[in-house]
């Protein structure tokens, strides 16, 4: 499916921000499952945007802006086609992962947004039951993180805890990947954070929207690691696996190796961000002048 | 562009020009001293060190040889030309991705060649040579500079650091020689004020604006306030303020942009002949102060802001 996807983050500033620092990581994946077609980053006050891939693989934009200024306006474009990935037809079970262990460390030790204590991982055995096949273990887990919590917009703030996460029962998409990536990681499964773009009306369901352009918000999912396929991704937040309505920017151990915009700047600390995200079947019409 | 990045630029430019002011005068004291009776030349190179500020440092003889090669080529001497160059170079080297190539060959090249050279030999043989031929490499750097850079902010935060330690070069110079100069008449007095002059280069362009009596009042009012010289100070702090004013935006009143313009206006609206007699000390004392000032200021605001870096906001959903 080709989608064009138009992402803009406008900060506003109580008073003049300057000495900016930003990186930008927008830019959908060129990977297996998806081809880029067209990127461009558009900053205003002009910034001139310096590109490279990070240590993920994730293509980030950076750019300063030194003079003062009131507000800042990051706009990344891209056309993407994207395929439905073909679900994990190998029979493999745990063991097969005793070889990749050393390999994929970094995706099973604890990260800052992914640290669990005994409850995740007691929840997280209790979902897999008997279940010895990676595929089953990664279906089992991804669905006690759909039935645990409630998809509640605003229900927690960046650098939340999994575990109140888990005992709070709400969440939003991230809060979902990073409960999923801690339960998979507490029993040994291999689980990677992913960032991107859903193509849907709601991010509880990924079912294909009626009405061609959306605006709609960044999203957040998982993939573990499956013996003899590779990857594969999960959305806990609508209790599918990924297809052709998910774009994939990158993947990082959590929210903190692929987060859509950071930066730093000198001034106050009071500001306004203003985020959109629009993506269409067709092509994008001209976003309504603020 | 990183503070890093900024805080290195500044000093290549500082550095380069403080290799370049040390040669000029070393050069003018050493030949000065060749025509001049012998009896002075202890005191003259002492006020040369201290001029540099490295007076409290050195210990050996003060005499031509020795002062000209610690000045030159001594390592331990952190105010050394070659001192000065090695820690350009070293800035320069981090900075290859911010400075053309052709700069940073001109400052490599200087120094790799610096570093080659026997200086006892040279400087005891053809001192004047090997004056001029730093003089000349400090000044093909700050002309590549000007030629391959573009005027970003890279290069405004070089020419900054560049600016201020020639304004205060020129202030030390002038303060450490006026006191003694102040009082010699005549031949002995005259010499004297052409070699501060071409110390900084500025005989030439002074006698096209003064005439050749070279009266202090006007050599003084030349080399502080003379609004065409590059190397007045009044110039250089008016291109200190110009830069601050680009790399700032000018929208803010910061304490540094009250700095530079308290040292610039101070400069400018003083009455050089009210001062010439008795009140010439406290004045270069002041604005060389007023000038560590505007570095401390620019290293604060632009090298050291990191303490109220703030964090774009972000929301997850």
């Amino acid at each position: 499916m080709r989608l064009e996807i138009r992402y803009l983050n406008e900060f506003t500033y109580g008073e003049p921000a300057w000495e900016s620092h930003n990186l930008l990581r927008a830019c959908p994946a060129n990977d297996e499952h998806q081809q880029l077609a067209t990127y461009r980053v558009e900053v205003t006050p002009t910034a001139r945007v310096h590109s490279y891939t990070d240590y993920w693989g994730t293509r980030v934009d950076e750019f300063g802006i030194v003079e003062p200024h009131r507000s800042l306006r990051v706009m990344a474009e891209s056309t993407v086609d994207t395929t439905t990935p073909s679900s994990p037809s190998s029979v493999s079970t745990v063991e097969a992962l005793e070889s990749v262990r050393g390999e994929l460390s970094s995706f099973l030790r604890p990260s800052p947004h992914a640290i669990w204590d005994g409850p995740i991982e007691e929840a997280a055995r209790e979902a897999v039951g008997g279940a010895v096949e990676v595929v089953d273990v990664a279906t089992a887990v991804s669905d006690k993180v759909t039935s645990t919590l409630d998809y509640v917009p605003g229900a927690t703030y960046i650098g939340v805890d999994v575990a109140d996460v888990m005992s709070q029962g709400k969440g939003v998409c991230q809060d979902f990947a990073h409960l999923g990536i801690a339960m998979y990681r507490s029993i040994g499964i291999p689980a990677r954070y992913v960032s991107g773009y859903l193509y849907a009306a709601e991010q509880t369901s990924a079912v294909a929207p009626d009405e061609p352009e959306l605006s709609v918000q960044t999203h957040a999912w998982l993939e573990v690691f499956v013996p003899g396929h590779g990857w594969w991704g999960l959305d806990p937040t609508n209790a599918q696996p990924v297809g052709e309505l998910h774009v994939k920017i990158g993947h990082g151990r959590d929210y903190q190796d692929v987060m859509p915009l950071r930066g730093v700047y000198h001034g106050g600390a009071d500001h306004q961000l203003g985020v959109q995200v629009r993506i269409s079947r067709e092509r994008l019409s001209q976003m309504a002048e603020q | 562009m990183l503070s890093r990045h900024a805080e290195d630029l500044f000093w290549v430019g500082r550095y380069v020009e403080r290799a370049e002011d040390t040669a000029r005068m070393l050069d003018v004291t050493y030949h000065n001293l060749l025509e001049s009776p012998g009896d002075g030349a202890e005191t003259t190179w002492g006020e040369l060190l201290e001029v540099l500020y490295v007076n409290a440092l050195y210990t050996g003889p003060l005499e031509s040889s020795a002062v000209s090669s610690y000045l030159v080529a001594d390592r331990t001497n952190p105010g050394s030309i070659i001192s000065a160059v090695e820690r350009a170079r070293d800035n320069a080297r981090g900075l290859r991705d911010r400075i053309s190539t052709e700069l940073w060959e001109a400052i490599n090249v200087f120094h790799l060649d610096l570093a080659r050279a026997d200086f006892h030999l040279d400087l005891d043989r053809r001192a004047y040579e090997v004056f001029r031929s730093i003089k000349s490499r400090c000044q093909l750097i700050s002309g590549v500079a000007a030629q391959t850079m573009p005027r970003d902010e890279g290069y405004r935060f070089m020419l900054l650091g560049l600016l201020l330690e020639r304004a205060e070069m020129t202030c030390r110079l002038l303060s450490v020689r006026y006191a003694r100069l102040a009082g010699g008449d005549g031949q002995s007095g005259f010499h004297a004020w052409v070699s501060v002059l071409k110390s900084v280069s500025a005989y030439e362009a002074y006698l096209k604006a003064h005439d050749a009596s070279l009266d202090p009042t006007d050599v003084l009012q030349f080399l502080l306030l003379d609004q065409e010289f590059p190397r007045s100070v009044l110039y250089c702090l008016q291109q200190v303020e110009r830069l601050i004013d680009r790399l700032t935006g000018s929208s803010q009143q910061t304490s540094m942009v009250r700095a530079v313009g308290r040292v610039r206006a101070h400069a400018e609206f003083t009455d050089i002949p009210t001062i010439v007699d008795g009140r010439l000390d406290p004045f270069l004392e002041e604005l060389q102060k007023e000038i560590y000032e505007v570095s401390d200021e620019v290293e604060a605001h632009f090298f050291r802001a990191g303490t109220d870096l703030q964090l774009h906001f972000q929301r997850w959903a």
